[in-house]
This record gives structure tokens, C-alpha cells and sequence, in this order.
């Protein structure tokens, strides 16, 4: 199976203060095309950073970053972001929706970037959010959804675009048991029925029971290989 | 067309925020089409006949026998008193600015600026209560041939009467046309100043006689009480020329003001909405939105505030000033025109985004990983 990721002796390290705080260092690390993983570890371990790599939202200090076959660890600003639109769908702890914009709007809005016609544009929020199952809300705007419905339009503005790959960052980190379980089922059926490939950042041990694999962080480095998640498919 | 309904939602977000901006721009919007209406009305200068003679005088008012013995006078064609004074039409807000002539002297003296036809000359110089009403001030009050209207008239030094006139014409000669004639006498006699002329014209016989006549006129006054000062046409566009640029100046020293007060407002406007929608602007860059891509829709919402502003504060101007006469010259009125209107719109759409230009400029920089971040 052909890698959707390839990680090459990242590293990234930040300023804070006077201090270099040394946070990834030297990463390697491949996900195949279509695999679901989930980065776990304790807090400052470098899970989110590597994440926020991977989705282009941050340069690495040294080492090479292939997604969706592009190396994205030399690319400008502007070009990462014309990149991220096209191949990346992101799903955050705090929702992340426009306050002002309906559901359907915020669906739309990653579309408003592409060439497609207006009515192709709703043809296909009129989809994401039917298979996220909040077709009949799709007037609504963020505060009349409860925190369940907006992380799955979080999750249906992510997939609208027909992205490579989605990283979800503590996607449950926000909700109580019963919808965490249904967002994890949500991603679960994104990945298997969309073929997409899932990064997922997470302290949660059930949520990351839905991964194929978990990859351990502690420190800037894999603390522990890449290994299946026994009854990953609950 | 895609972004106009993300930008109206942008905009729509904090409504109070956005009235107020829209309000102030469009006040200074409706003072600006106001200062460069009267701008353009102040390159507006009536001309005079080249045989005219203008004499004012040194120490205020004129005396009315100094039109008779200027009269009287070699090389003189006609000469005229003339008094201002200001009249009230239906409502105290009305006004109007009032010429008293002498008639028959009249079209003698401004032979190239009056074409009033003899129709309505002819009534109005035999009648002594007559009117030719300016432009202006017939279109607001409605007022046709045969009407008999009653003003509220005030001259200087706190004189008032109610005077009662009838129409007989119109006065719709260029930047004339802002003043209504009346008669001399008639509003002499009624203020209770019957002797009085706030300066007099006269017309020369021929060129040659001109500096002659000056020369004769202001020695002839020279030892009386109220001494002369006669200038010629030329020497009377100087002035006011110079009088209307010292104007120019000024008003362009506010219009600059208003503008600068115009880039602050949007300024300090954008600056804020930014600050309350870094989280926003920072998902719409995790989305795929290049920063250009966002520096432009933010361009585009201070455009869209600057033109619904400009076209507000240019409606309200130009339906509410309308005839108004300026202090400096009376002769000439301003109205706000469309064309000061549009340069004043176009002035503050820029004005507008220029404003937001550097908000937007370092908003859309931010990385989105570090608002992101920096806000939870």
C-alpha cells in the first residue's frame, strides 16, 4: 500500500522566553494511504505539533515531510495553504466554526475555494452533512447545535472537499462519553467507508481504540513503534 | 460573488459596531460632498461688464445721494444702489437672498449677466412691490408669475420688515440665480433705512472715461463721511477671486481633516472587528484561505462599508443642501451636485480601505498555528 505520510528525521523546536524548547526531535514515521492512526502521549509530548506538521500549518527546523506525495517541508505560506485546501481536512477539540455562518455555510466554506458551481457546491455540503446526519440542521448556526453536532460539522466541513487525509486534534476532548463515542464513529466511517487516511491526536485510550494503530509520543520521539490496536473495529 | 455573502455575514456580526462605523463615515461622507459642493460653487464667479464700475464704501454703508450725485456725473451711463438684505419664505429655514435694485438701471449695468426676458422685466421694473425670485427659492416654495408672497426681511444693523411682494419673473441666470430682485426703495423704505446702499455700480460711457471717473468719484467723497472706494471690474474679480481662494483653502483644509478623521474611523474600526475574529481568520487559514486570499476579503467588507456609507452620506447631502448661499458671496449658492457626490463616494470607498489596510495587513500575516494556539 502506497504512504499517504512520510516523516524523515523531523524536527521542530520553539523559542520561548530565552530558552529553545526542543519539541520534535527527529522523527521518522510513515501512514499508509488509507490507514487510521492515532498520535497519543502525554501532554507536551509533541503529538499536536507533529499533527499541525503534517496538516502544513507549521514548518519543521530540519528533515523532510511528504504528504499526498508533496513535500510540503520547503513550501511557502501561500502555497501551503492552496496545498492544505486541497488535500487536507481538519477536524479541532473546540469545533473551530465560523459563529456567524450556518451549518451549511461552514460546510461550504472550503468548497468557496475551488472552482465548482454553485449548485455542485451545495449538491455536495447537501452530502457531507447527509452523512454526517445533520442534513435537517443545516440552517442552523453553531450555538443552536449542540457540542456533538458541531464537531460533526467540523467533520463534514472536513470531508466536503474530498481531502487526502484528516487530522483530528482531540476531536472528543470537548464532549461527554456518549458523543465522543458517536464522533469516533463518525471518523471511524469516514476512514472505512471514504477510504481516508486519519491522523487522530488523543489522550483518550478508548479513542483511540478506533485506530488501526496508535503511535506512542513521550519527549519529541516515538516512545513506542507503530502497533495495531487489538479489536480496533468496535 | 461567491465571498459577497461571507463578507455581509462578516459584516452583519456585530451590528452596533458596524452602524457605527457606517454612521460616522456617513457623516463625514455628507460633510464632505457638502465642502466639495461649495468648493465647486466657489469657482463660480459672475462677470460684470467691462464698462462697470464697482464702489463700496471705506467705512460700511453708502448714503443714497451719493447714487444721485455719481449720476449726475460726466462720462456716467447709469448707475445703482444696492442693498442685500435676507428673506423668509413659509418657514424660518427658508431663506432667501434678497437684491434690492434699482430697476431701471439695472439691465444697464449688468447687461451681460441678466437675461431676464422683457416679459417679466418690464412688470416687474413698473412695479415697486415686484419680484423676480431666484431659481432656487421658486422651485422650493412653489412659487409662479402672479403669486403674492410675504417675507419676513432682515437687513443690516438689525433692521426687519414684513414686506409683501409679487411675482413677476424669474431670476435663473447662471450663478445669479440664487438671488431674488426686489426693489430698492421699496425695501428702503420698509426696513426704515430709506437713504442707504450697501455699495452702488455704475456703468461708463465709454472705456477712456473709466479712470477718469474713479479718480473723480472717490475725491469727490474723500472729505465727507462716508469716503468712497471704486475699483473696476478686474480690480473687483481680484478680490474676489483672492476672497474665494482664501475659501478654497480653508474648505480644503477641512475636506483634508474630515478625510483624515474618515482613514482613522476605518482604521480603528477594522483593527477591532480583526482583534474579535483572530480565531476566525485563523481557521479560514487552516481551511486552505491564503492570507492574500483573506487580506482582500477584509479589503473587500471596509469597500463595501465605505461605499454604503459614501452612498448615504451623499443621498442625505444632496436631497438636504440645496440652495444654500454662502457667507463669503452671497451671489453665488451652492447646491450639493451629483458629481461632488460621486468623487466623495469614490473618496471614501479608498479612504476606507486604505484604513484597513494595515489591520487587515497584520491580521491575515499571523500565523494561523500561533492564534490558534495563543488562544486555546
Amino acid at each position: 500500500m502506497a504512504s499517504a505520510i512520510v516523516i524523515e528525521n523531523v524536527t521542530k523546536t520553539y523559542r520561548m522566553g530565552g530558552e529553545t524548547l526542543r519539541v520534535l526531535g527527529g522523527i521518522s514515521l510513515e501512514v499508509a494511504e488509507g490507514r487510521f492512526v492515532a498520535l497519543m502521549g502525554p501532554s507536551g509530548s509533541g503529538k499536536s505539533t507533529l499533527l499541525n506538521l503534517i496538516g502544513g500549518l507549521d514548518v519543521p527546523d530540519s528533515g523532510r515531510l511528504v504528504v499526498g506525495g508533496e513535500d510540503i517541508s520547503k513550501l511557502s505560506e501561500a502555497a501551503l495553504a492552496r496545498w492544505r485546501a486541497a488535500n487536507i481536512g481538519f477536524v479541532f477539540q473546540q469545533y473551530n466554526l465560523i459563529p456567524v455562518l450556518t451549518a451549511f455555510e461552514n460546510v461550504e466554506l472550503p468548497l468557496l475555494l475551488t472552482s465548482l458551481s454553485r449548485s455542485e457546491r451545495r449538491r455536495r455540503v447537501e452530502l457531507a452533512l447527509e452523512l454526517v446526519g445533520l442534513k435537517d440542521r443545516h440552517g442552523h448556526l453553531p450555538t443552536q447545535l449542540s457540542g456533538g453536532q458541531q464537531q460533526r460539522v467540523c467533520i463534514a466541513r472536513a470531508v466536503v472537499s474530498d481531502p487526502r487525509a484528516i487530522l483530528a486534534d482531540e476531536p472528543t476532548g470537548n464532549l461527554d462519553a456518549s458523543a465522543a463515542r458517536d464522533v469516533m464513529g463518525l471518523l471511524k466511517a469516514v476512514n472505512e467507508t471514504l477510504g481516508k487516511t486519519l491522523v487522530l491526536v488523543t489522550h483518550d485510550p478508548a479513542a483511540a481504540a478506533f485506530a488501526h494503530e496508535t503511535i506512542t509520543l513521550d519527549k519529541g520521539s516515538i516512545k513506542a513503534s507503530p502497533h495495531e490496536v487489538p479489536g480496533a473495529h468496535p | 460573488m461567491k465571498y459577497l455573502a461571507l463578507i455581509l455575514k462578516s459584516l452583519v456580526r456585530s451590528r452596533r459596531r458596524t452602524l457605527l462605523t457606517l454612521s460616522a463615515l456617513a457623516a463625514s461622507t455628507f460633510l464632505l460632498t457638502g465642502l466639495a459642493s461649495m468648493v465647486r460653487s466657489a469657482d463660480v464667479t459672475p462677470g460684470v461688464g467691462e464698462l462697470t464700475l464697482s464702489i463700496g464704501g471705506v467705512q460700511g454703508p453708502l448714503p443714497s445721494a451719493h447714487v444721485d450725485r455719481i449720476a449726475r456725473m460726466p462720462g456716467v451711463r447709469a448707475v445703482m444702489g444696492f442693498m442685500y438684505a435676507g428673506g423668509a419664505g413659509r418657514q424660518e429655514s427658508d431663506r432667501l437672498t434678497l437684491a434690492g435694485i434699482d430697476a431701471d438701471a439695472l439691465q444697464l449695468i449688468w447687461p451681460d449677466t441678466l437675461d431676464i426676458p422683457p416679459s417679466e422685466f418690464e412688470p416687474f421694473r413698473r412695479d415697486v412691490t415686484g419680484l423676480l425670485v431666484g431659481r432656487e427659492a421658486a422651485k422650493r416654495n412653489g412659487w409662479t408669475i402672479g403669486d403674492t408672497v410675504t417675507l419676513a426681511v432682515s437687513a443690516g444693523n438689525g433692521s426687519k420688515a414684513d414686506m409683501t411682494f409679487r411675482v413677476h419673473g424669474f431670476n435663473v441666470e447662471g450663478a445669479w440665480g440664487n438671488i431674488s430682485y426686489i426693489h430698492r426703495k421699496y425695501l428702503n423704505e420698509s426696513i426704515g433705512r430709506p437713504d442707504y446702499a450697501n455699495s452702488i455700480f455704475l456703468s461708463a460711457q465709454r472705456r477712456e472715461d473709466i479712470p477718469t471717473l474713479m479718480k473723480a468719484i472717490d475725491e469727490t467723497f474723500a472729505a465727507s463721511p462716508h469716503p468712497t472706494r471704486t475699483q473696476t471690474h478686474e480690480q473687483s474679480l481680484t478680490d474676489t477671486v483672492a476672497t474665494m481662494s482664501n475659501l478654497r483653502a480653508l474648505l480644503g483644509g477641512i475636506s483634508l481633516i474630515v478625510g483624515i478623521a474618515v482613514l482613522l474611523i476605518a482604521t480603528n474600526s477594522m483593527a477591532l472587528a480583526l482583534r474579535a475574529r483572530a480565531r476566525e481568520i485563523a481557521i479560514m487559514r487552516t481551511l486552505g484561505f491564503t492570507p492574500n486570499r483573506i487580506f482582500s476579503l477584509v479589503l473587500g467588507e471596509a469597500a463595501l462599508v465605505g461605499l454604503a456609507a459614501g452612498l448615504l452620506g451623499a443621498a442625505v447631502a444632496i436631497v438636504t443642501l440645496q440652495g444654500i448661499t454662502l457667507p463669503m458671496n452671497p451671489r453665488a449658492a451652492f447646491s450639493a451636485t451629483p458629481a461632488a457626490a460621486g468623487t466623495v463616494i469614490g473618496a471614501t470607498v479608498v479612504l476606507a480601505v486604505v484604513g484597513a489596510w494595515l489591520p487587515a495587513w497584520g491580521a491575515c500575516r499571523r500565523r494561523a498555528i500561533d492564534v490558534l494556539r495563543s488562544l486555546g
